[in-house]
């Protein structure tokens, strides 16, 4: 091996990380360059003042009172858990049911509750995409819907990218009609989503629907146990 | 996964808390500055503890830390504190190289010599000398101890980048380290032996 390709593997030969062979090739090889081994000696010598020389500390006792807290504080949180209501998913709206629901849209009225429109029977969230495709943003609504990790929900169907394994999911829910919905980040929704994994879950959520964004403001919510 | 909380809180403890010296080391090179530190550890502890369930046992614990917390300082932290301005890499005269131009015959003594004289505070003055980028990877081979692969984890880039990082990050130590030999007066004694 010539200088250039020995001084290309110096810095992993001081960290051990060359194969056998390769590693003995550079041993002979610096036992016999001034240059190379000079090069070598600057780094390893590096490496020992670093390894040798950096102060290192204990973490203040605090610091580990204080996490062991948060530990078994952390834990203690619990989320809301109501029994199961209805299934989310049931045969399509009524007729009548519908216009009373447009109608409420016209006259402009600040809350409309799917539960106090519809009875058990046509509890429904299709309306969302195909009655009212106009609705303007931040109309006032409650839905029901099931709760999914946006990213794994896209990664399964789509192959999008998304890598949850260290960052952590990020939750949305599925209404009915297939659509996902996001959430927008407030005291409401951060209660729910940093708690431990809700996936599957069915959720009803008072808020603001802001349509062309998907996106929903949560103003309430009650999360039901495992369907 | 686990029977019960205090079941995930024990195991934790175990498996987790054991890094916290490591943690806060590497968390104090990086802030330059002990309160911060102990925020960005607890910080690295509540995430690591909510999403726990991920970790894979019979993994490295430590490599899965280091890398919560080098996120979370990515995220937060890194914003705070001003970068160290750019160095010209390219412009690095090895050490040894100006010795040899001076006095022949006594590189290696040399070497040793002045290895020995550095405090660690001149090491920690150098070290703030290094973008975040390649302290981080120093600090993980160097302090820590971990494999190429395992940085090349943690760091979440290809051991070929790791590899020229380290490289680059002595020899920015070294450069730092030789101009404060010259200026504690280090040079100067060896050279006239």
């Amino acid at each position: 091996m010539n200088c250039n390709e020995i001084r290309e593997i110096i810095t992993p030969y001081i960290d051990h990380e060359l194969e056998d062979d390769t590693r003995f090739k550079v041993k002979s090889h610096l036992e016999q360059c001034t240059e190379c081994n000079n090069e070598y000696k600057t780094q390893s010598g590096i490496k020992t003042l670093l390894s040798d020389k950096l102060e290192k500390v204990s973490a203040p006792s605090e610091l580990k009172d204080q996490i062991e807290t948060l530990i078994t504080n952390e834990g203690g949180r619990e989320v809301k858990n109501v029994k199961p209501l209805i299934p989310f998913f049931r045969p399509l709206i009524s007729f009548a049911a519908a216009a009373v629901f447009l109608l409420g849209i016209v006259l402009g009225s600040s809350v409309l509750n799917v539960f106090d429109i519809f009875d058990d029977k046509t509890q429904d969230n299709t309306y969302l995409s195909t009655i009212v495709p106009q609705i303007s943003d931040g109309v006032s609504a409650s839905v029901v819907g099931k709760v999914v990790c946006i990213g794994c929900y896209l990664n399964n169907n789509f192959h999008a990218d998304h890598d949850c394994s260290l960052h952590g999911h990020n939750y949305g829910f599925i209404t009915n009609d297939g659509q996902l919905w996001s959430f927008t980040v407030n005291n409401s929704s951060e209660s729910l989503l940093n708690d431990q994994d809700i996936r599957g879950r069915t959720l009803k959520v008072d808020g603001s629907i802001f349509y062309s964004a998907h996106f929903i403001e949560m103003r309430q919510f009650e999360l039901y146990g495992d369907n | 996964m686990w029977n019960s909380l205090k079941e995930k809180q024990e195991e934790f403890k175990v498996e987790a808390l054991v890094h916290m010296d490591s943690l806060y080391n590497a968390a104090l090179k990086l802030t330059h500055n002990p309160d911060d530190a102990k925020d960005l550890v607890q910080e690295t502890y509540l995430k690591a503890f909510k999403f726990f369930e991920q970790f894979e046992p019979g993994t490295s614990c430590k490599a899965w830390l280091f890398k919560i917390q080098k996120n979370t300082f990515i995220n937060k932290y890194r914003k705070k504190i001003k970068q160290p301005e750019h160095v010209d890499f390219d412009t690095v005269e090895p050490f040894v190289d100006l010795i040899k131009d001076k006095s022949s015959g006594e590189k290696r003594d040399i070497d040793e010599q002045i290895a020995d004289r550095y405090l660690s505070d001149e090491i920690n003055e150098a070290l703030t000398k290094l973008p975040h980028d390649f302290k981080m990877v120093l600090l993980l081979s160097d302090m820590e101890g971990f494999s190429y692969k395992e940085i090349a984890d943690i760091m979440e880039c290809p051991i070929g980048t790791i590899r020229s990082r380290l490289s680059r990050a002595r020899k920015i130590m070294h450069k730092y380290l030789l101009k404060y030999s010259k200026e504690e007066g280090y040079y100067h004694e060896e050279v006239k032996k």
